[in-house]
C-alpha cells in the first residue's frame, strides 16, 4: 500500500494490481453492477438534465458566496444550541475534536464514514489521546480491522472480495469458522457493532450537505449507522469541509434527486438525516448526560481551491463516486493504485492537489487517459478530464528543468516542441503523431525504427511498450490521394479563406486529422466517397494537428498553438456557412470541446457549433434533416449535383442480414454522437447493430502505448474483446445459421486495440456505409 | 413518467415494496391493531417500543393492542429495555409516493431511537399525508424545517448494505423490516 506522492513506483503497483485475481474479480463485478444500476435509474428519471443544471448553478453560487454562508450557518447552529468551530487545517480540526471529546469526558467514540475525517487522519489523533474510536460503516469497520484504507468514497471496500472479508474476520475476530454467506457476516458485524453503539459516549459523523439558513446537517446513508451514531450517544460531532454548504433547504432538492441515483442507482437511500442542533434530552440511552452538538468546519486548502479558477470546480463535487466506477483504469487497478492517500481516480487528483499539493497528485494523475467517461456521468457537470489535463501541465511546469545537450542536439531536430524547458522523448513522441507518422514513413527511419535493437532503445528511452506494434502509415497520405484525384486540398489560412469564399452550394470541409491523413487513409477515402454520394462537394483540410495529442500529455502551450492554427483553417469555412466534418472522434472533440477552453475569447465556439462528426453528419443528411448549412442561400454555381436528392441503400446480397457489433469511441459517447451512428447503421437494409457497453477499449490514444500502463490497457482490451465476442456469438445464434459478424469502431486507437489484443480487424462504420450507399442515380 | 399516474397511495405501496418495505392499507382501528399485533406475534414478542403519536391515540391503539396481549412501551420511559425490544411503532409526518419514503420528525424525540434500534419498525401513516412526488413533499418539508422543526429522518425501506461480497443484505444496523400501515 502506498500513499505518498512523488516516491511511488506506479508501474510496479499497476503490475501487482493487474495480476491480483481477487481484486480483478471483486472490483469488476462491483463497478459493472453499480454502473448498470445508475444507468437504469437515470434512464427512468426524466428530470435528470434539469436537476444536473440546477445543482451545478446552486453549487457555483454557494461556493462564490462561501464566506457569508459560513457566517450564516454558524449563527443558525448557535441559535439552536449547537457550536461551530473553524479549522484552518487537518491538525487544527483533530485538536478541536480531541478537545471536545476530552471536555465531555468521552472515552468511546462511534463514527460513521467520512472521507473528510480520512483526509485529516482523525482516528489516529483521537487514539493517540487515549480515546477508542470505532468505525461503524460496515466497510469502514472491516478496513479498520484489517488496517487498510478505503479505495472508493462511497463503497470503501469495493476492492475486497467475499473471501477477503472472511479472511479479515478470521484473522481479527478470533474466529475459526467464518460463514460464506454475506447475510450471516453482516449479522455478525451488526452484533459486534451494536455493543459499540450502546457503549459510546460520543458520535462523529461527516456531512453531505450543510444548510446555512437553518443550521442543518444533512447526511445520506443506507446502513443506519449514522442514525445509531447520532441518536444514541449524548454528544454529536460533525466534521465537514466548508464546500458542503448550501444556502437553504430549497437548494437541496436537485441534490437529493441526483446523489442517490448517481452513487448507487437508488431513488433515495434508506436514511436521510436532517440534524440541526443537540438531540433528544429525554433519551433513555444517555443516562442523564448533557446533550451537545458540535460542527467542525474544515478549510484545509479549500479556500485556496476556491481562489483557483481550475480547482474551484472540484468544490462542486457531491462525492457520488460515479467518476470512479466508470473510469476505465480505475476499473482495473482500483483506488489504492489510481488514487492518493484519500481521494481516488477521476476527481481524486484535483482533491489531492487541493488538500495536499501537486506532488501528491503527481503520484497518480498520469493514469487519467482523458477518455471523458467521467464527464458524462458527473451529476454536477465537472469537466474532470480538463482538470486532469491542466493539473498534468502544472506538474510538468513545477518539475521543469532546462533542456539538456542531447535534447538540444537531437530531440529538438527530430521532434521539436513548443514547450519550454526539458521535454522528455516520451512526451515529444506522444504529443506529435503527425511527425511520428511522417518519420516512420520516410526511409531510412522507417526501417531503422522497426529493427529490433532500435525498437528496444525506443522502448527504453520513450517508455514505449515493446508489446505494441507501431502503427503503419500508408504509402500515400489522404491529401496526396485527394489531390491526385483532382480534389481540392486546403492547407493554409489564405487558401481556406479563398476556397470558402468561392464555394457555393453544398460543400463540406472535411478535416483530415493526423491519423486519417497518414494511417487510416481508407477511412478518409470512404468518408469522401459517402459525402460525394450525398451530393456534396468535398474540400479536404489537411496538414494541421488539432492539438489533442499534446493536450493528453498536458502540453497546453503546444496544444493551444496547434488549436489556433487549425482554427484559422476551419473558421473561414464556418463563417461562410459551410459545414466542417471530422472523422476521428477525439480530434473532432478537440475542435468542438477543447479549443474553446484553450483559446478563450476566440471564434472557437462558433467553429465548434459548425463542426460535425462524420456519422452524425451523414445521419442528419440521409434522414433528411439537412446537414450542411449553406443550402438555400447559395446563388453561385453549385459544386455538387442533384442537391436535395438522397442516395439509396444497396440491398444486401441475397437479402441476407449483416450483423455488426459497434464499439463507441469514448468522446463519441460523451458528446452524444453515438445514437446517430447506431441509427444510421441500423437504417442500412439487413444490418443488425449491437453496441458494446464497455466504457473504453483501453488504448485511449497514447496511453496504451506506454510500457508502464500497458498492463491496464491490455486488460481493458481483453474485457472489450470478451464483450465483442459475446455479442458476435449472440448475433450468430439469433441468425440460426453461421453468419460473419463484423466489428466496427470509430476510433483509430479502438481499432488498433482490437487488432493488437483481439487479433481481429475492425473497420470504421463509414467504410461499411460507403459499400452499401449507392451512387446518385441521374434524374 | 407513467402514461396514467396511479393513485399516490398505490404508487407509494408499489415503490416502497420495491425497496424491500411492506405496506398495508387499513381504515378500521381494530384491523390496524390486528395488523400490528400480527407483526409482534411474528417476532414472538409482547412488548412494542412506542413513540406516542396522534393517530395512535386517536384510534385508542393502546387499548386495542392490550386486547391482543400486547403492551406499548413509550421510549421515554423504556430505560434499558429500549435497546432490547425487537419491534417498534411510530407515526410519520409525510409519505412520498414517488420514492416510497416515510418522513419522521419535527422536534428531537423518541422517534429517533424507535426508528433505528429495533429489528422491525412499524409506521402508522395517514393516507392523507401521502404526497405524490419529491418536489411536493420537499416544499412542505422545507416550510416545517424553516419554521423551527429541526430534526428529521427520511426513511426509504429497511436498513441495508452491500459491502460484504457486493451482495445486498437487509438489516445492517437498523431495522431489517419496515412495515407501513397506511391508515384511511
Amino acid at each position: 500500500m502506498s500513499g505518498a506522492g512523488g516516491s511511488r513506483d506506479l508501474a510496479a503497483e499497476i503490475k501487482a494490481a493487474v495480476g491480483d485475481q481477487n481484486l480483478k474479480g471483486a472490483l469488476f463485478h462491483a463497478v459493472s453492477s453499480v454502473n448498470e444500476r445508475r444507468r437504469q435509474a437515470i434512464a427512468r428519471f426524466p428530470g435528470y438534465e434539469r436537476a444536473r443544471d440546477a445543482a451545478r448553478r446552486i453549487k457555483e453560487a454557494a461556493i462564490a458566496d462561501l464566506p457569508a454562508l459560513i457566517e450564516r450557518f454558524t449563527e443558525s447552529v448557535q441559535r439552536q444550541g449547537g457550536r461551530v468551530y473553524r479549522a484552518e487545517d487537518g491538525e487544527e480540526a483533530c485538536r478541536m475534536i480531541t478537545a471536545i471529546a476530552k471536555d465531555s469526558g468521552a472515552r468511546r467514540i462511534t463514527k460513521s464514514k467520512s472521507m473528510t475525517s480520512e483526509e485529516i487522519h482523525l482516528n489516529g489523533a483521537l487514539e493517540a489521546a487515549g480515546i477508542h474510536v470505532r468505525e461503524t460503516d460496515l466497510g469502514e469497520y472491516i478496513l479498520q480491522l484489517a488496517n487498510d484504507r478505503p479505495s472508493h468514497i462511497v463503497a470503501p471496500i469495493i476492492h475486497m472480495s467475499l473471501d477477503d472479508v472472511r479472511r479479515v474476520f478470521r484473522d481479527n475476530l478470533g474466529m475459526e469458522d467464518v460463514s460464506e454467506e454475506p447475510a450471516e457476516l453482516t449479522q455478525l458485524a451488526r452484533q459486534k457493532l451494536r455493543a459499540d453503539f450502546l457503549a459510546a459516549d460520543l458520535g462523529i459523523t461527516g456531512a453531505n450537505f450543510l444548510l446555512a439558513d437553518t443550521g442543518t446537517v444533512v447526511i445520506v446513508e443506507n446502513e443506519g449507522n449514522v442514525r445509531m451514531t447520532t441518536q444514541v450517544p449524548p454528544v454529536h460531532v460533525v466534521i465537514a469541509g466548508i464546500e458542503k454548504l448550501l444556502p437553504r433547504a430549497a437548494d437541496l432538492l436537485p441534490f437529493l434527486e441526483l446523489l442517490p441515483r448517481s452513487a448507487t442507482g437508488q431513488l433515495l437511500t434508506s436514511y436521510l438525516s436532517f440534524i440541526s442542533g443537540p438531540g433528544w434530552e429525554a433519551s433513555p440511552m444517555t443516562g442523564g448526560a448533557a446533550r451537545s452538538f458540535h460542527v467542525v468546519l474544515l478549510d484545509n486548502g479549500r479556500m485556496a481551491m476556491r481562489d483557483d479558477e481550475l480547482l474551484r470546480e472540484a468544490l462542486y463535487c457531491i462525492r457520488c463516486g460515479a467518476c470512479m466506477t466508470v473510469c476505465p483504469p480505475y476499473q482495473v487497478v482500483g483506488g489504492h493504485v489510481y488514487g492518493g492517500p484519500t481521494y481516488h481516480s477521476g476527481i481524486g487528483a484535483a482533491w489531492e492537489a487541493g488538500v495536499r499539493g501537486l506532488d501528491t497528485a503527481a503520484g497518480f494523475n498520469d493514469l487519467c487517459t482523458t477518455c471523458s467517461r467521467c464527464q458524462d456521468v458527473c451529476p454536477v457537470h465537472i469537466d474532470i478530464p480538463w482538470m486532469n489535463t491542466v493539473i498534468r501541465e502544472r506538474i510538468a511546469q513545477r518539475r521543469r528543468r532546462p533542456r539538456g545537450l542531447i535534447e538540444r542536439l537531437v530531440y529538438d531536430r527530430v521532434l521539436p516542441t513548443r514547450e519550454e524547458g526539458s521535454v522528455s522523448l516520451s512526451r515529444r513522441l506522444f504529443s506529435d503523431p503527425a511527425r511520428v507518422y511522417v518519420l516512420s514513413r520516410r526511409r531510412p527511419w522507417s526501417r531503422f525504427m522497426r529493427l529490433g535493437p532500435a525498437r528496444a532503445a525506443l522502448s527504453r528511452l520513450a517508455g514505449l511498450s515493446a508489446a505494441r506494434p507501431l502503427p503503419s502509415p500508408s504509402s500515400e497520405t489522404l491529401s496526396a490521394w485527394y489531390r491526385r484525384r483532382g480534389g481540392r486540398v486546403v492547407t493554409t489560412p489564405h487558401e481556406a479563406q479563398r476556397v470558402s469564399n468561392d464555394r457555393r452550394g453544398s460543400t463540406v470541409f472535411l478535416f483530415s486529422d493526423c491519423h486519417t491523413e497518414h494511417v487510416d487513409t481508407d477511412v478518409g477515402k470512404a468518408a469522401v466517397s459517402c459525402l460525394e454520394k450525398c451530393g456534396l462537394g468535398v474540400v479536404l483540410v489537411a496538414g494541421q494537428c488539432c492539438g489533442r495529442a499534446a493536450l493528453s500529455q498536458g502540453m497546453l502551450r503546444t496544444a493551444s498553438g496547434q488549436a489556433k492554427e487549425l482554427q484559422e483553417l476551419l473558421a473561414p469555412a464556418v463563417k461562410t456557412g459551410h459545414a466542417v466534418v471530422g472523422i476521428e472522434p477525439s480530434c473532432v472533440s478537440a475542435v468542438v470541446d477543447d479549443h474553446a477552453k484553450l483559446l478563450p475569447g476566440s471564434d472557437a465556439a462558433e467553429v465548434a457549433a459548425g463542426t460535425r462528426e462524420v456519422l452524425e453528419f451523414l445521419h442528419a443528411r440521409l434522414s433528411g434533416e439537412g446537414g450542411t448549412t449553406n443550402e438555400g442561400g447559395a446563388t453561385g454555381e453549385g459544386d455538387a449535383t442533384n442537391e436535395g436528392e438522397n442516395p439509396a441503400w444497396i440491398p444486401a446480397a441475397d437479402g441476407a442480414s449483416t450483423p455488426v457489433v459497434l464499439h463507441g469511441h469514448c468522446q463519441q459517447k460523451t458528446l452524444g454522437w453515438l445514437p446517430a451512428a447506431v441509427e444510421l447503421l441500423g437504417s442500412i437494409p439487413g444490418v443488425e447493430v449491437r453496441v458494446t457497453s464497455t466504457e473504453c477499449c483501453g488504448m485511449a490514444g497514447s496511453f496504451g502505448y506506454k510500457s508502464d500502463y500497458y498492463p491496464i490497457s491490455a486488460e481493458l482490451g481483453r474485457r472489450l474483446m470478451l464483450e465483442l465476442d459475446e455479442l458476435a456469438a449472440a448475433a450468430h445464434q439469433a441468425g440460426g445459421v453461421a453468419r460473419t459478424c463484423e466489428y466496427l469502431a470509430c476510433g483509430t486507437s479502438c481499432r488498433a486495440q482490437i487488432a493488437d489484443i483481439g487479433a481481429c480487424q475492425a473497420r470504421h462504420p463509414v467504410e461499411l456505409i460507403d459499400e452499401r450507399l449507392s451512387v446518385l442515380s441521374p434524374i | 413518467m407513467q402514461a396514467t399516474s396511479p393513485h399516490p397511495v398505490d404508487l407509494f405501496a408499489t415503490v416502497l415494496e420495491a425497496t424491500g418495505g411492506k405496506v398495508e392499507r387499513i381504515s378500521d382501528p381494530r384491523q390496524v391493531a390486528h395488523a400490528i399485533a400480527k407483526v409482534a406475534q411474528g417476532q414472538g414478542v409482547r412488548e412494542i417500543l412506542y413513540e406516542p403519536t396522534e393517530i395512535a391515540k386517536h384510534m385508542n391503539l393502546k387499548l386495542l393492542l392490550a386486547a391482543h396481549g400486547i403492551d406499548l412501551v413509550p421510549v421515554a420511559t423504556a430505560g434499558d429495555k429500549a435497546a432490547q425490544l425487537r419491534v417498534s411503532l411510530t407515526g410519520a409526518e409525510f409519505g412520498i409516493a414517488e420514492t416510497g419514503t416515510v418522513v419522521l420528525g419535527g422536534q428531537p424525540g423518541g422517534w429517533g431511537l424507535a426508528s433505528i434500534l429495533p429489528w422491525v419498525h412499524v409506521v402508522l401513516l395517514p393516507a392523507a399525508a401521502i404526497v405524490a412526488d419529491l418536489p411536493t413533499a420537499f416544499e412542505a418539508f422545507e416550510t416545517r424545517l424553516s419554521s423551527g422543526d429541526r430534526d428529521w429522518v427520511w426513511i426509504t425501506g429497511p436498513s441495508r448494505t452491500a459491502d460484504i461480497g457486493h451482495t445486498l443484505v437487509m438489516g445492517a444496523h437498523g431495522p431489517n423490516a419496515l412495515h407501513v400501515v397506511v391508515v384511511g
